[in-house]
């Protein structure tokens, strides 16, 4: 057993970054969580080894004209913590791309405009 | 990357994260602020060209997350952060409890703020250096005669030349002469404040002129031209703190003065002796009479000791010279003594005792403050033993809960901590207005950084103090105890009802201690107060004057002068009496002679065994007008001139010491006046008198009248009908009829003496008085709690016992009872405790012990009554309780 409590928030964290979210302000959007939950919760999955991080690569930050961004995926433990949170949190089916493009509308705005 | 400048957004984003960057623990600091600097960059490009307001301020927003990311990294690093949580844990919880955060910040406040208070006045006159160059190689020196009772006393002259001449230790020794000068270039004639200095006073006290210089050796000479020096406030005042005045020549009695310097305002003026501001500085022309001057003394001498030399090694060489004029000079010097006091030390002086038994009674007051926020804050545990049996069980380890309670405490503290000092504030205008004005350096006490930490310093110390003993009380309850009874607080209250049992008798006993001292001061007060001084306090105005220069040269100007003054001031309406009188009781510039004196057709004494007396000139109308009662004989009277045999009155004193079975009326005796000696007849006796104060005793004393020895240093005597003060003006008015230019050294009614006498007392006592009942109010406050706290605590007891038939008052009883039990303990404790702390105070009683037993009984009594009410209050509400709601408590 780890020693993370597999809270709701860590789960929905979990779920962003199965299903493709790998950057902090990308899971925040998926999640609709705060920096301030979103961040200690992957530093803490970090430090358990259920996720693992690197740099993005440098040619794809310049080319996009940004530094490079940090990278977050799952290890296959946290595959496992994942399918735990799922039997604890059936909810979390609910949570697709879908509902996080709602949490962008700034975006949108600025492409409508 | 952008090459424009970023857009403000983006700016107070980054901002945000590069200053929360500092929490983060070093080694993941660079990789931490480089992704959050690309998160925030990436968010920003992709708000695109023209971002909309509500993802811009989502992007601010979540660099302000970035705080709360920084701060979980550093928790993990440091677990000490989580003492931020607990702040923030007090301070929600204080908040909700505004009743009870009020009421203890507010007694911590108060026993805060009076330390702080108290501090600042200890710290300002004891613990501050003074404004001098190595101020610690300054010493005073002082002579002591063993046959005038062995007290300190100032320097004759002649002593103060052999010990400058004979001794190596000083770089710089001198004497200061208190002396003052008419100024009479100003709206209306003025006597400055002032001393002559011998040469290298200045050096000895390491000071220099601000503008101009100070004395030059050639000026301490006679026959140069007048010169002075002028005090930084008497420049300031007078002079508007023009510096063209340096060079400038004024009037000072009657002669042209340069004055060539002006002190700097560090120098202050009244450290040397008494209130006086001193305000101008003139060089001593020792005179060649003064050489031979060895007896009673009236100089004080300053010096600076060379660096190296130890204090000792100057008292054993002062010791060495005052044996050798011991031998030289037997009939003065056999029964002297040098005294060196530091500076610092004599300054301090008579101020040094009241202060710190003040100290000690703010600590006891901080003490008792503690004890009744402990008290509160127990009585609040018993509240919060659920909350914390929770955390317990929950995994909040005892150390983690203890640290929690003790932030509380510390949040409780620096809130009383900042009222305090608000407090404090108000606190030490009081002191300073309510001080003796001869305090040295009263007026620069004041609030600063030093008695602000002193504050901060004192409050955590109080924190830990009130805080410690709940917070380990509450931390050691059995969580399983905790939730199963918590509603009914029970049996497993015992301890904690104990413990604040003993709180209580701690507190009850500190304010016994301190309400002893204070009624033992104010029993001294009034005692001395009741004292006799030997005259009448009511309606009389003295004025003193000194009357010396062109138009007083000769005797007869002398005598008509004062002849004239006084029939003039006799006519003025509302005037019943008038005298004159050279040694004025009470008064700050106190004109004592002393004289060895022998009585006719007694064995002459040897020389240093001679009885000595003081001499006093006054006019008939002195004895009078001030209700000195004659005894015996008569007053002198018109016929009592210069030509006729010259008379003298004794005091009672004297008869009783000198003439113990004899009549002394008709006796003659020979004194020595202004050097010479001369044999008067005693033609009566009069009422003896107080001369310095209530507490001292009435010295032998020789009065001669002012027609056969006209005398410059006089003080009016004015007794009116009616307020006294209303004739001062009128009374000026009638002595500047007379000479336009004669100033007034001092004016005052007697009463207004014989008050600034007993400053010194009335200023520990109006503190301790304070502190006393402020102690008193505070134990009744905690004794109140804790009664009715255990009264409620025990509802469902007194339900049951009302249930089987006991009677309101057989409730009242056993609630009273509780109280009363405590507060007599207390009592108990306290006045054993006072017995041995007030012997501290007895230097500073008159005329009771310090084991009084009317103020141990008084006070006894006194807390006893306030606690029988303190507990019938709620020993009322319990009688009062419905059984049934009682026993539904449950």
């Amino acid at each position: 057993m780890t020693r993370v409590n597999l809270t709701y928030p860590t789960a929905l964290v979990l779920q962003a970054l199965a299903q493709g979210y790998h950057y902090g302000f990308d899971i925040m959007d998926a999640t609709n969580l705060p920096s301030g939950t979103v961040y200690p919760i992957l530093r803490r999955l970090d430090g358990e080894a259920l996720v693992r991080s690197r740099w993005e690569k440098e040619a794809v930050a310049r080319r996009e004209q940004r530094p490079s961004r940090r990278y977050y995926e799952l290890t296959p433990t946290g595959e496992g913590l994942l399918a735990e949170a799922a039997g604890r949190y059936r909810a979390l089916d609910a949570i697709t791309p879908r509902d996080a493009r709602r949490l962008r509308p700034a975006r949108n705005q600025g492409h409508e405009s | 990357m952008t090459s424009s400048p970023d857009p403000r957004s983006l700016r107070v984003s980054l901002a945000l994260v590069r200053a929360a960057r500092l929490l983060v623990p070093s080694p993941a600091r660079p990789d931490w602020l480089r992704e959050w600097e690309a998160e925030l960059r990436y968010g920003w490009q992709r708000l695109g060209d023209r971002p909309g307001w509500s993802g811009q301020a989502t992007l601010v927003r979540r660099a302000l997350g970035a705080a709360g990311d920084a701060f979980w990294l550093r928790r993990q690093a440091n677990a000490d952060w989580q003492v931020l949580q607990d702040v923030r844990h007090g301070v929600r919880l204080l908040r909700h409890q505004a009743g009870f955060t009020a009421l203890a910040v507010l007694m911590l406040a108060v026993g805060i703020g009076a330390s702080a208070a108290i501090f600042s006045v200890v710290d300002a006159l004891m613990l501050r250096d003074l404004p001098y160059r190595d101020a610690g190689r300054i010493v005073t020196l002082w002579q002591r005669d063993a046959k005038l009772g062995g007290e300190r006393g100032d320097v004759a002259p002649g002593n103060f030349l052999d010990w400058k001449e004979q001794t190596t230790s000083f770089e710089a020794i001198a004497a200061v002469v208190p002396w003052s000068h008419d100024y009479t270039d100003g709206p209306e004639p003025v006597t400055l404040r002032g001393a002559q200095v011998t040469e290298g006073f200045f050096r000895a006290l390491g000071t220099d002129a601000l503008h101009g210089r100070t004395f030059l050796p050639s000026e301490h000479v006679a026959g140069q031209t007048a010169v002075a020096v002028l005090s930084h406030g008497c420049w300031m005042r007078r002079f508007g703190g023009d510096v063209s005045v340096v060079g400038r020549k004024v009037m000072l009695d009657g002669d042209p003065t340069i004055i060539v310097g002006i002190l700097s305002p560090q120098f202050q003026p009244n450290l040397l002796q008494g209130a006086e501001q001193r305000e101008v500085w003139s060089p001593k022309i020792v005179q060649d009479y003064e050489r031979r001057q060895r007896g009673g003394g009236y100089w004080n001498v300053v010096a600076r000791i060379k660096p190296g030399v130890s204090i000792e090694q100057v008292r054993e060489e002062l010791g060495a010279v005052a044996a050798r004029l011991g031998q030289q000079y037997p009939r003065t010097n056999r029964s002297l003594t040098v005294e060196a006091l530091p500076l610092a030390e004599h300054l301090i002086g008579a101020i040094r005792k009241p202060l710190l038994v003040l100290l000690g009674a703010v600590g006891l007051l901080v003490l008792i403050a503690c004890a009744n926020v402990a008290n509160l804050l127990l009585a609040r545990g018993a509240r919060r033993r659920q909350e914390v049996a929770i955390r317990a069980a929950l995994g909040a380890s005892r150390a983690r809960l203890v640290r929690q309670l003790l932030t509380e405490s510390l949040v409780l503290a620096a809130m009383g901590c900042v009222l305090g000092l608000g407090i404090a504030k108000g606190m030490v205008d009081v002191v300073v207005a309510l001080a003796p004005a001869d305090v040295p350096r009263i007026d620069q006490v004041h609030l600063d950084l030093r008695v602000a930490v002193f504050a901060a310093a004192l409050s955590m110390l109080t924190a830990l103090l009130f805080g410690s003993v709940p917070a380990l009380s509450l931390s050691r309850s059995d969580a399983h105890d905790a939730l199963a009874d918590a509603s009914r607080g029970s049996s497993a209250g015992t301890g904690r009802r104990r413990l604040r049992g003993a709180l209580v008798i701690a507190e009850v006993a500190l304010a016994v201690v301190l309400l002893v001292s204070a009624g033992l001061l104010v029993r001294s007060f009034i005692t001395l107060m009741n004292v006799d001084p030997g005259f009448t306090r009511q309606n009389v105005l003295a004025l003193q004057v000194f009357t010396y220069g062109e138009k007083y040269r000769t005797a007869d100007q002398q005598v008509a002068f004062y002849r004239q003054t006084l029939d003039r001031l006799s006519a003025l309406p509302g005037v019943e009496k008038v005298g004159a009188v050279s040694a004025m009781p009470f008064i700050a510039a106190n004109i004592n002679i002393e004289s060895p004196f022998q009585v006719e057709g007694r064995v002459a004494a040897r020389a240093e065994e001679q009885p000595s007396t003081f001499l006093t000139i006054a006019t008939s109308g002195y004895f009078s007008t001030m209700s000195v009662p004659l005894i015996r004989g008569r007053l002198f009277t018109d016929q009592d001139r210069a030509t006729t045999p010259p008379v003298a009155l004794v005091s009672d004193a004297m008869t009783r010491r000198h003439w113990p079975s004899e009549d002394p009326i008709g006796q003659r005796i020979t004194v020595r006046w202004q050097g010479k000696p001369r044999t008067v007849e005693i033609v009566g006796i009069v009422g003896q008198v107080r001369h310095d104060g209530l507490d001292r005793e009435p010295r032998p004393e020789v009065f001669m009248p002012h027609a056969q020895l006209p005398f410059g240093s006089m003080t009016f005597v004015v007794r009116t009908a009616g307020d006294a003060a209303g004739v001062m003006k009128a009374a000026k008015s009638v002595v500047w009829a007379i000479d336009p230019m004669l100033p007034f050294y001092d004016t005052a009614t007697v009463e207004q003496l014989v008050a600034v006498s007993l400053a010194p007392r009335r200023f520990s006592l109006v503190l301790l008085g304070v502190f006393a009942t402020i102690a008193l109010v505070l134990a009744v406050v905690g004794l109140y709690g804790v009664i009715s706290f255990s009264a409620a605590q025990r509802t469902r007891e007194i339900g049951v016992r009302m249930a089987l038939g006991a009677r309101f008052a057989d409730i009242r009883r056993l609630v009273v009872f509780e109280g009363l039990w405590l507060a007599a303990i207390g009592i108990g404790i306290g006045l054993a405790a006072a017995l041995v702390a007030t012997r501290f105070l007895e230097s500073l009683l008159f005329g009771v012990t310090p084991s009084d037993p009317i103020t141990l009984g008084l006070v006894a009594v006194l807390l006893f009554g306030v606690a029988l009410l303190a507990s019938y209050l709620p020993a009322r509400r319990a009688a009062r309780i419905d059984p049934l709601t009682a026993l539904r408590v449950e």
